[in-house]
Order: structure tokens, then C-alpha cells, then sequence
């Protein structure tokens, strides 16, 4: 009786089991969606959208889905080059102050609207109206009337856009920008219904009430787990857009997101897994894809107290940083030394260094101590600092190489303090117990002012406490000078100002990581790591499974 | 049994009370805000998302107006998510969890139950040792080692199963998450019961069953497994409660849209209105599952019926 019990339960238990393990009968017509469809690019894409409203948007991962489903005035190419969008083309005035778009006739919002330029005028005044609680409010400020309107002035001028017809839009400005063409192209300065956003309010960006005006609409957007596109017929250049579907798979995990990748299941990622790198380099060399992306890895310096008041420790501090053996050994995923805040990454831009930083290891160390020394620090009166960073693989092993390489040439205690990132970033911003921050900034559009304007004496993303009226005084001298040698020269000198000054402290330039299935054709590295769907084309045995 | 019931319903509102209290007031202490973002926003912006979010109201006020709305139903927009409010958000999420949770831990009952009990009956046998070495290793090994292992077998070199995400619903993508969320509990479960079995089969009514001469199995079946169950029931409410509100860990290896993230991404986000959803959520879940387990107490055993 026993053994009959016992062989009842273990059957029951085994079916149970067997139920769950079996595995499904192979479905052989994949329904449309899936990712079986050979017209469907499927792409990882880290973590989950925060929103699809373009205006609202700030992530990596909902600018992508966004360069898809909007387009600007401007827009980029599968290399990352501005190209008109929406304008087919532009004229600027003599002084700089007034640019004129002429609209496409033939541009369609998705459920086959025509674009006006009226649509574009809305839809800049709402990203400037601090309302909306835009992150990118500030995108286009030399707009005449955009930072009085952001600043929430209640006798803010008339915005400077207009729309004299529908095919007609003018924009005057405050300053010149000769990198406007270039922000117009950002997902934040795309248009968006007005009709739509008053019928919807919060809810005008989901599948059933999206209305873009992009190369895709939206199908479908489950909450974790991926965002569907269909091609938008109504698109004026719908005729060459090479794929059906764009299916964005979101996983923050990247190990997960290889598990997908080599299954099959996906054409290309969002990222790599850091501790796969090497094994990527070896296994799946025609997959990987590494290139230099505009975005720069930093310490900040609160300057705001002692002894970081002081730029001869500052200096000490950043020469003494050995980026040779942060970017080939202790992190050695493609990244590239940076003895500058501006990338490497404009031809024209005559470059300027932190002084020294180029030197051999030796010769900065002693100049190093030198500064220290002439500073009050040594080893009777030694300098003590905390360097705080937020949770992470890289982040850690960066704050102990840099901490140590200080420790041991230089005699500086230093500690190491992790934090969460919100308790970081609260802690920056306070600017009462950070000494040594870490910090990044990837480009929003290609530009050196893009990065330089980070530390500007009003900018809201400078937690140095630096203020300098020189440096401030450069940068408007170069927004005022128009689009030429005269700009680039006058930022440069803006960045060697910075540099000697060392309000902060840049250790690397970020390399782009990701794995790309070969035959997969229409995407190509570029420094802003963009890769609008519309250029895609799959061959068809790359099909993801 | 009825009034009991109800009895346990309104003792279940001062509990929830403090819970909203405690999550309130814990989740505003922590340092950094819901707007510190590495990009800061413009001053002027952001004091206007504080005035929509009602941040910029003293404490109190923020309280009571939070307490007004939840009683209303409504958990307020989330922080985070812009396009949706957390009570969407919760929607779209706990069908998903409830499906994986509720597969999983009927898996972990059948097999759990069904391995504890023929352990205990072959007490210090080969089987006893493989069953409850196999359930050393399901407890030891961790989710986010499991998983992972499994996704590499089944998915990348057999090929057998998708590697992740629910795609169109198909019970193949099911498996693997089901599987590794059950695993632990078919270990916890069948541990529990091969030990309370162990003790109910050397009482003194099951030797007097015996005695009488009853078969073996009406012995096990009738007489032993209801007291038997009793710890597993108990362990059941809380456990249920944790596994069909998902898990982080589950789902983000697999890539599994339920609940789970939301506990941990809504407190690194400081998303207030998504963490104070999910937690009343589940607080909410676990009081109802516990009473459940007190009324399923009544059922098997007199003592607690007829006391």
C-alpha cells in the first residue's frame, strides 16, 4: 500500500512537472508581429521609456524609439549627420539672428494630417512652458523669448517663431547658433498635436492616440517587456523605409539581453555585458561593434570648499590620474583617454588639453606633487578627500583606481564613499559634503558647446560650484561670432581656461558597444551612437527567430 | 465562521493604516528626490512639476490629500512613467505576475507536497536523500544563478524554449520563468512537509489508526496529510502573496512585464506615487491571503473549527 501511495504522488508530481517541461509544438506560421517575420527589425533597447511624449522624454532608450516616430525640422541619417527632415530647406540672415524654413508639402502626421509650420510653432512654445516640465526646455534658448518663457517671467517676449504660412516657419533669435540645424534634429524639438494633447492630455502618447509624424507609428507598447512600430504609410519618404515593424525589446539587464541576442531572438542590442567584453572579442568578433561615442566620463571638483577651492589641487589631482590604465586595463572595453571635456570628435575644433596630462607617467606625478606642495600638502600636513560615485561595475573600479593611484603617489587619504545614484545626485547638487563627484555628459547634439556649456556659471548640470567670469565671458563671445574659425576658436579658449582651472577632472571618452547581426545592413557606427529604423534593411536569412 | 471573518476584515484597516503611514513617510526620507536626475532641470521647470506633483505642500497637507485620493481609488500619475498613472500601471503588470505566480505555486504545491510526503514515508532511504538533497540545492541556489543557467541550456544551446519576453502569450514562453520562480518553493514546500509529515505519522492517532487496521493509504491520505498540511498552509499565504506580485529578479532576466520591478525601480527612481501603490498593493494582498490561510486552518483542522 505504501509503494502505491508513493507511486501516485510521484506520477502526479512527475506530470506536473512534465507538463510545465515539455516543450511547446513548434508553431510554424508565426502570426504578424512576431519576431519570426522577416520584415520586423528587432533591436534591444535597454531599460523602459519613461514616456513617448518627445517633449517629456530624456532617456537613451525613448529617444531612440522617438527618432522613429517623429521627425524634426531637421533630422539624422544612419551616420548621425544632420539632413533636412520636415525643411526641406533653410536660408540664415546675414547676422545669424533669423533662420526661414520651408516646410515639405507632402509631410503627414500619421493619420494623414498634413505638417504645418503652425504645428512646429505650438509644439516649440510648449517644450519652452515650464508647464509641461520639460528636461530639455532649454534645448532651443537662443529662441528669442525661450528663457524668459522658461524662466517662467510672466512679461516674457512674443516667442520668435513663427508661422507666416503653412509651409512657412521663421525663427529669430535671441543669440546666433550656428548649431541650430543640429538641436532642431533632437527628439525634443519635434512637433507635436496640439488636438491630440488637448483631447488625451497625459495619455496622447500610447498605441491607439499617438499621432507622430515619423517613418513609424505606434502598434503596440507593453510596460516592460517592448514597444511595437508599424511602418507609417503617410510618411512623405514611406517608399524607402526598409523594414515592415521595428520591435524595441526592453531589458535593462545586458546579460539577459545576450541570452536574447544568441537565442536568436533579436538583430541587434542596446548594449554589451562589460565582463562578456573580452569573450565577445573572441567569440563573436563579426557581431561586436565598438566606435567612439560624443560622451565624456568625468570627476567633478566641489569648488565650492576647501581644499578643493584651491585650482593647484585640483590640477594635482587630475594630472596625477593615470588614464592610460583606466581605458586599457582597468576598464579596456574601447573607451579612449581624455585630457579634455570636448571629444576628439571635430575636425575643426582647434583641441586644448589638461596641461601636463599628455606627459609620462613620471613627469606629471612630480609636477603633481609640486602643485601639492606649493598648495600646503605633505607628508606632515597631508590632504584628505572622499570620493563619492554611485553604485556600478565600471564606477567602482574606476573610484579605486583613481583613489589608489592618489593614495599611493601622491599621499592623499582618500575614501571611497558609494551612494545610490538619487542620493548622489542629491548630494552634488547640495554641494555639502561632496568633495570628488562622478559624472558624465553625452552629447545632445554634435557640437563642442554642447559639452562646454555644461559648466557655464548658470548652467543647472554644473555641480562644481565653479563660476568664472572668463570662461562665461568665452562662450558668449562664441555664441555671438557666428558659424566659423572665429567660434571654434573662441570655445577652445573656453576649454583651456576650464582645463587650467580643473573645476573638473575628465578620465575617459565613452566608447559604443553593441552587437549587431551581420548581413543586417543600414547601420553604421557614428559618435552619437543614433540608428533611425527607417535605414534598416534585412536580408532575408537574418530573420531573428 | 462567517462572523470570524468578518472580524479578521476590519482588524485588516488599522494595519493597512500604518502601512501607508510608515511607506508615506520612509520613502520622503530617503536623500535625493524624484526630480535629481544627472541632468537637472531647469529651476523654474522643476518648481513647476513640484506645484503639479503637490511636493511643495507642507508634509501634512501631502498626506492627508494622498490619504483623500487612495480612498478614492486613485494612486495619482507616477513620477517616472509619464504617460501613465500608477493604478494603469499596477493594471498592466499584476495579470502577468498573478498568471507566472499562481502557475508556480502550483507547481511548487503538487511537486513540493507530492516529494516531502514519499520522503518522509521512505524516512533515511536513497529516495529521502535525493529529494532532500535535490531541495538543499534549490534553496541554495539563488534565482539569478538559476535562471540564467536555465535561459542557457534551454534557449541558447538547445533551442527548445524562448529565451525571453511573453511575445504573443504562447505557453512556450511561459516555462522557464514558471520553472525558475517554483523552484524554490518546490524545495521550501517539500522540506516542510516531509518534516511535519515525519512527526504527524508518530502520533498517537496515527498508531491508533493503524491499530484499528486501516490500509496504509486512508492512513497517509485521510488521517496524516490534512495535519500534515497545516505548516504548508500557513507558509502559503505570505509565499503566494510574494510570488504572484513577481519578481525582480525573474523578471528582468527574463524580460517578464509583471509587478515585481516596479518595487525596486519606483524606490531607486523616488517614483513617491508608484512605490506607495505597490506597497499598499501588496500589503493589501498579504492581509487578504493571510485570512485565507485562517479560514483554510478552520477547514482542516477541528481543533481550530470547533474551538
Amino acid at each position: 500500500m505504501k509503494t502505491r501511495l508513493a507511486l501516485v504522488l510521484a506520477i502526479a508530481a512527475a506530470a506536473a512537472a512534465a507538463w510545465l517541461w515539455l516543450p511547446p509544438p513548434a508553431d510554424e506560421s508565426p502570426g504578424p508581429g512576431s519576431a519570426a517575420d522577416p520584415g520586423v527589425f528587432t533591436r534591444g533597447n535597454g531599460p523602459e521609456p519613461e514616456s513617448l511624449d518627445p517633449h517629456l522624454a530624456r532617456s537613451e532608450s525613448a529617444l531612440n524609439v522617438l527618432r522613429d516616430l517623429y521627425e524634426g525640422l531637421t533630422t539624422l541619417d544612419a551616420r548621425g549627420r544632420v539632413i533636412p527632415g520636415v525643411a526641406e530647406s533653410w536660408e540664415t540672415s546675414e547676422d545669424g539672428l533669423q533662420w526661414s524654413f520651408r516646410l515639405r508639402q507632402d509631410a503627414r502626421w500619421s493619420d494623414g494630417e498634413r505638417v504645418t509650420a503652425a504645428d512646429f510653432a505650438w509644439s516649440f512654445a510648449r517644450l519652452a512652458d515650464p508647464a509641461t516640465g520639460s528636461p530639455n526646455a532649454l534645448l532651443l534658448a537662443p529662441v528669442r523669448g525661450v528663457r524668459e518663457r522658461a524662466a517662467g517671467a510672466g512679461d516674457a517676449p512674443p516667442l520668435g517663431v513663427t508661422a507666416p504660412g503653412p509651409a512657412e516657419l521663421v525663427i529669430r533669435l535671441a543669440e546666433p547658433a550656428p548649431w541650430l540645424a543640429e538641436a532642431l534634429a533632437h527628439p525634443a524639438a519635434s512637433p507635436v498635436r496640439r488636438d491630440i494633447w488637448d483631447e488625451h492630455g497625459r495619455g496622447h502618447a500610447r498605441p491607439g492616440t499617438l499621432v507622430g509624424n515619423g517613418a513609424f507609428r505606434l502598434a503596440e507598447w507593453t510596460l516592460g517587456s517592448h514597444v511595437l512600430l508599424e511602418r507609417n504609410r503617410a510618411y512623405w519618404d514611406d517608399a524607402s523605409t526598409g523594414v515592415d515593424q521595428v520591435r524595441y525589446v526592453h531589458l535593462p539587464d545586458r546579460a539577459a539581453e545576450l541570452s536574447r541576442y544568441r537565442a536568436g531572438e533579436m538583430h541587434m542590442t542596446y548594449g554589451v555585458p562589460v565582463a562578456r567584453f573580452y569573450w565577445l572579442e573572441e567569440n563573436m568578433p563579426e557581431d561586436l561593434r565598438v566606435s567612439p561615442q560624443l560622451a565624456v566620463y568625468f570627476y567633478g571638483f566641489n569648488t565650492r570648499k576647501p581644499p578643493l577651492d584651491d585650482p593647484r589641487v585640483r590640477r594635482a589631482l587630475a594630472l596625477a590620474a593615470d588614464r592610460q590604465l583606466l581605458t586599457a586595463r582597468v576598464i579596456g572595453t574601447g573607451e579612449a583617454p581624455a585630457c579634455s571635456l570636448v571629444p576628439p570628435a571635430f575636425p575643426d575644433y582647434p583641441a586644448s588639453t589638461l596641461p601636463g596630462c599628455r606627459e609620462d607617467r613620471s613627469t606629471r606625478l612630480a609636477e603633481a606633487r609640486g602643485l601639492l606642495r606649493e598648495a600646503g600638502y605633505g607628508p606632515d600636513n597631508p590632504l584628505s578627500l572622499e570620493i563619492r560615485y554611485n553604485t556600478g561595475e565600471i564606477h567602482d573600479r574606476i573610484a579605486v583606481a583613481v583613489g589608489a593611484v592618489w593614495q599611493q603617489e601622491l599621499g592623499v587619504e582618500t575614501e571611497l564613499v558609494r551612494e545610490e545614484f538619487r542620493v548622489l545626485l542629491g548630494n552634488v547638487r547640495a554641494g555639502l559634503v561632496t568633495e570628488v563627484y562622478r559624472a558624465s555628459w553625452i552629447a545632445d547634439f554634435a557640437d563642442p558647446a554642447n559639452f562646454l556649456q555644461i559648466l557655464s556659471s548658470d548652467s543647472p548640470f554644473n555641480g562644481t560650484g565653479w563660476k568664472d567670469e572668463e570662461y562665461d565671458r568665452l562662450l558668449e563671445g562664441a555664441a555671438r561670432a557666428g558659424d566659423g574659425e572665429q567660434r571654434l576658436r573662441l570655445l577652445a579658449a573656453a576649454e583651456a581656461r576650464m582645463l587650467e582651472q580643473a573645476p573638473v577632472m575628465p578620465l575617459y571618452f565613452y566608447a559604443s558597444k553593441y552587437l549587431l547581426r551581420p548581413g543586417v545592413e543600414g547601420v553604421y557606427d557614428n559618435p552619437l551612437n543614433v540608428h533611425p529604423s527607417r535605414f534598416v534593411r534585412l536580408p532575408p536569412d537574418t530573420a531573428a527567430r | 465562521m462567517l462572523a470570524y471573518a468578518f472580524k479578521r476584515f476590519l482588524g485588516a484597516w488599522p494595519t493597512l493604516l500604518v502601512l501607508v503611514t510608515l511607506a508615506f513617510f520612509l520613502i520622503r526620507l530617503a536623500p535625493g528626490g524624484p526630480f535629481d536626475t544627472e541632468r537637472r532641470l531647469p529651476p523654474e521647470v522643476e518648481a513647476n512639476l513640484r506645484a503639479a506633483y503637490h511636493l511643495d505642500a507642507p508634509l501634512h497637507e501631502q498626506f492627508v490629500r494622498y490619504l483623500a485620493n487612495i480612498a478614492r481609488g486613485d494612486f495619482g500619475p507616477s513620477f517616472q512613467y509619464k504617460d501613465y498613472t500608477v493604478t494603469e500601471l499596477i493594471a498592466a503588470g499584476f495579470p502577468v505576475s498573478l498568471t507566472l505566480g499562481a502557475l508556480a505555486m502550483l507547481l511548487a504545491l503538487v511537486a513540493g507536497v507530492g516529494a516531502g510526503t514519499i520522503a518522509a514515508l521512505r524516512r533515511n532511504s536513497a529516495t529521502d536523500h535525493l529529494v532532500m538533497g535535490l531541495s538543499m540545492t534549490g534553496i541554495s541556489v539563488p534565482n539569478f544563478v538559476m535562471a540564467p543557467v536555465l535561459i542557457l541550456v534551454f534557449a541558447v544551446y538547445l533551442g527548445w524554449l524562448p529565451a525571453g519576453g511573453l511575445g504573443d502569450g504562447s505557453p512556450a514562453h511561459l516555462v522557464l520563468p514558471v520553472f525558475a520562480l517554483a523552484l524554490p518553493q518546490v524545495a521550501y514546500i517539500s522540506r516542510l512537509t516531509r518534516g511535519s509529515m515525519i512527526e504527524v505519522l508518530n502520533s498517537d492517532f496515527i498508531r491508533t489508526a493503524r491499530a484499528k487496521g486501516l490500509p496504509e493509504r486512508t492512513v497517509v491520505l485521510r488521517h496524516a496529510m490534512r495535519p500534515a498540511l497545516l505548516p504548508v498552509v500557513s507558509y502559503l499565504g505570505p509565499a503566494t502573496a510574494a510570488t504572484i506580485t513577481g519578481s525582480v529578479v525573474i523578471e528582468q532576466i527574463f524580460g517578464v512585464p509583471g509587478l515585481g520591478r516596479y518595487f525596486v525601480q519606483g524606490a531607486l527612481n523616488r517614483d513617491y506615487t508608484l512605490v506607495m501603490g505597490v506597497v499598499i498593493f501588496y500589503g493589501a494582498l498579504i492581509i487578504l491571503l493571510n485570512l485565507l490561510v485562517d479560514l483554510a486552518y478552520a477547514l482542516l483542522d477541528p481543533r481550530v473549527r470547533h474551538g
